[in-house]
């Protein structure tokens, strides 16, 4: 159990390091799916937001 | 030294010790007391009793860095045995006595105590008793006999005379009060392992030994014809396994001294005479006990062997559903402590159980008379791998130590192919997540910390940079709630960035709409955020709600052109504008990936804890304390 532990360990600083060098961040908001990007841009609005209330909702 | 003509066969007696008053002729057993210039011959003194101690008189040994020489002994019988007292003399000239007995030495020192005695009947076992300051035990009472005598001794002596004795122990000291003389005589001194006193010269004739000794000796059971074997001359009882008949080893005849009802239970491992290797010393199973409590008018039995290594030792191997137990009498005292427990060599023991142990069965050769039926009462303490059993009988308490063995060891110790499948935990079984547990926390501090200087690292590299800065205002009319900032650019790796909004929200909310939008068209980075501030004062003074400002953070962002998007949502009654400050932050510290760490770094060392935690609650389900544990 020790051996595993120093072995998750090690992966999860790894891990770590590697999400604060690539600004991953669970607290942060992801981009926008594609298709939903699409439908944004048919929306005609001018803006990319097309309904913004029911997304707000 | 004082040497004298035996008055009745001429032969050379020799008093070496100056307080010697009495020898024992070596020729014809004359018993002679010393007189000013000549002996007195008191008649014949019997023949010393064959045992199992490799002491004889002229053996010589080492105690507390003084060299000591065996001058005489007398021999004293009691209900389940006999035992030698060693008279020893040291090169100081001290005069000291020498016992032995459960593979233990006790060397004393006759003293002359202050405080008054209370009488032989007075005292019982467990019993406390003052002697010079020191606190005392009453470990055992026996009114014992002298049948014989040999060599040179300080006082004189007779086969037949009765010796009321009173062991007590504290500690490492140990105590006799001998009642035969008015005042009692008091002894003092302390218990010594064999090992300690160096002895030489010792009788080159085992009593006891193992297979390919001649001095084993076949013999049948008195009762059944069955065939038996007896070791050495200190055994006192055979147990005779077809039968259950316990046979006087003593008597020419094997007379049947008891008899034990059935027959030996199944689950008997180890077999009469088998030899094993342990702890670098060769041992023989001399006999078998099989003992057991009544829990809820339920049977529980376990498995006691009797194992001898040939050389004054004798260990315990005990088995109880497939848990091993190595037992050796304790050499000190243990003392008993406040809420159940006990003290013994520096550790503490938690009390685990009280029972009336009761010996159902018995098989093979002992160095007491065993009778069927014997009855105990004993009390468990552990510390794991350890435990500490005491036993109490109506004129006895004895102690020993215990310390758990893998079944592998004793497998292996003596080449047995099958094992009783282990059940359950046992008391003292020591816990295989205990070591464990500890140095994974250990680790998990050392990760932690690796973890906090990573994250320190990122910290005080992060650009935490303003890379745009927007101003806004919306009024409560729907259609200018919205608004689209100018464009700015994004530049370096891809990393995260950080939107802050700075409203003049007053006692009111908006709900804001917010998009990140890429101008290549690839990327959009939505969000919807509630900004409210409120804030009065009643009874209890000035109070707040929320706040007038936010932060919202977009991951992995890639450089680029962006503009930022928004729609602010206000209550229906709004009625004033609202002012809001976009600020963009790219490159923020993020503490998420620090703390996602700590918690997964922690799964390990709390699933050990619980596994620990649950491998104790098994043991301690078992105990008679087990509302008591921790």
């Amino acid at each position: 159990m020790i051996k595993l532990y120093w072995l998750v360990g090690i992966a999860t600083l790894s891990l770590m390091s590697y999400a604060q060098y690539a600004g991953w961040d669970v607290y942060a908001e992801s981009p926008m799916a594609e298709n939903t990007s699409a439908q944004y841009a048919r929306s005609g609005h001018g803006t990319s937001f097309g309904s913004l209330h029911t997304f707000h909702k | 030294m004082h040497v004298a003509k035996c008055p009745s066969c001429g032969a050379r007696v020799e008093f070496r010790s100056a307080g010697a008053l009495l020898a024992v002729c070596g020729h014809c057993r004359a018993t002679l007391l010393k007189r000013d210039l000549d002996v007195e011959n008191l008649g014949k003194m019997a023949e010393v009793l064959e045992d199992g101690s490799t002491l004889q008189v002229r053996s010589e040994g080492r105690y507390s860095g003084a060299s000591f020489v065996v001058l005489g002994r007398i021999q004293l019988q009691y209900g389940a045995g006999f035992w030698n007292e060693w008279y020893i003399e040291f090169a100081d000239g001290r005069t000291g006595w020498l016992s032995e007995g459960s593979g233990l030495f006790y060397v004393t020192f006759p003293i002359t105590v202050e405080e008054p005695l209370p009488a032989f009947a007075d005292l019982q076992p467990g019993q406390s008793l003052r002697l010079n300051g020191w606190g005392f035990t009453v470990t055992n009472l026996e009114t014992a006999r002298c049948i014989a005598g040999e060599g040179e001794l300080p006082f004189r002596v007779g086969a037949g005379y009765e010796v009321p004795t009173v062991d007590l122990r504290t500690g490492p000291r140990f105590a006799t009060i001998d009642y035969s003389d008015a005042p009692p005589l008091v002894y003092l001194g302390e218990t010594v392992e064999a090992a300690d006193l160096a002895l030489n010269n010792l009788r080159e004739e085992r009593a006891w030994s193992g297979k390919g000794d001649t001095a084993v000796r076949e013999v049948k059971c008195t009762h059944c014809g069955g065939p038996l074997t007896l070791h050495g001359k200190a055994v006192e009882s055979i147990a005779c396994p077809y039968c259950g008949s316990v046979l006087d080893a003593t008597h020419p005849q094997l007379a049947i001294i008891s008899r034990f009802e059935g027959g030996m239970p199944p689950g008997m491992c180890l077999q009469l005479g088998a030899r094993g290797k342990l702890f670098d010393k060769e041992f023989d199973v001399l006999g078998c006990l099989v003992r057991e409590v009544l829990v809820e008018n339920e049977p529980y039995r376990w498995f006691e062997y009797l194992l001898y290594d040939g050389n004054n030792e004798f260990r315990w191997l005990t088995e109880y559903d497939g848990h091993w137990n190595w037992v050796k009498p304790a050499a000190q005292m243990p003392s008993k402590l406040p809420a159940r427990q006990a003290r013994y060599q520096g550790k503490t023991f938690r009390g685990f159980a009280v029972a009336q142990a009761t010996v159902s069965f018995a098989a093979g050769e002992f160095y007491w008379r065993i009778h069927a039926g014997e009855s105990c009462r004993t009390a468990d303490f552990i510390d794991p791998p350890l435990v500490l059993s005491e036993e109490t009988m109506a004129n006895e308490i004895t102690w020993s130590v215990g310390e758990y063995l893998e079944p592998e060891v004793v497998s292996r110790a003596f080449q047995l192919a099958q094992m009783p499948a282990r059940k359950g935990v046992a008391p003292n079984q020591p816990s295989p997540y205990k070591g464990v547990h500890g140095r994974m926390w250990k680790l998990f501090g050392l990760f932690s910390l690796a973890a906090f200087l990573i994250q320190l690292y990122f910290v005080l590299v992060a650009d935490n940079k303003e890379v745009f800065r927007y101003g806004a205002v919306f009024e409560p009319n729907e259609a200018e709630r919205m608004v689209v900032s100018d464009s700015f650019e994004l530049q370096g790796r891809p990393t995260n960035l950080a939107i802050r909004q700075n409203t003049d929200v007053n006692n009111s909310w908006i709900g804001v709409s917010l998009l990140l939008v890429a101008e290549d068209g690839k990327l959009k980075f939505p969000a919807a955020r509630e900004i409210a501030y409120y804030h009065g004062n009643d009874e209890d003074g000035e109070w707040t709600e929320g706040k007038p400002s936010d932060e919202v953070t977009f991951e992995q962002v890639p450089p680029g052109k962006y503009h930022l998007e928004a729609l602010v949502e206000m209550p229906a009654d709004a009625r004033q504008p609202v002012r809001n400050v976009f600020t963009v932050h790219r490159d923020v510290p993020a503490w998420s990936n620090w703390l996602l760490a700590q918690l997964f770094l922690l799964l390990l060392p709390l699933f050990a804890l619980w596994k620990r935690i649950s491998f104790e609650s098994k043991r301690w389900s078992e105990s008679d304390f087990s509302g008591e544990s921790a």
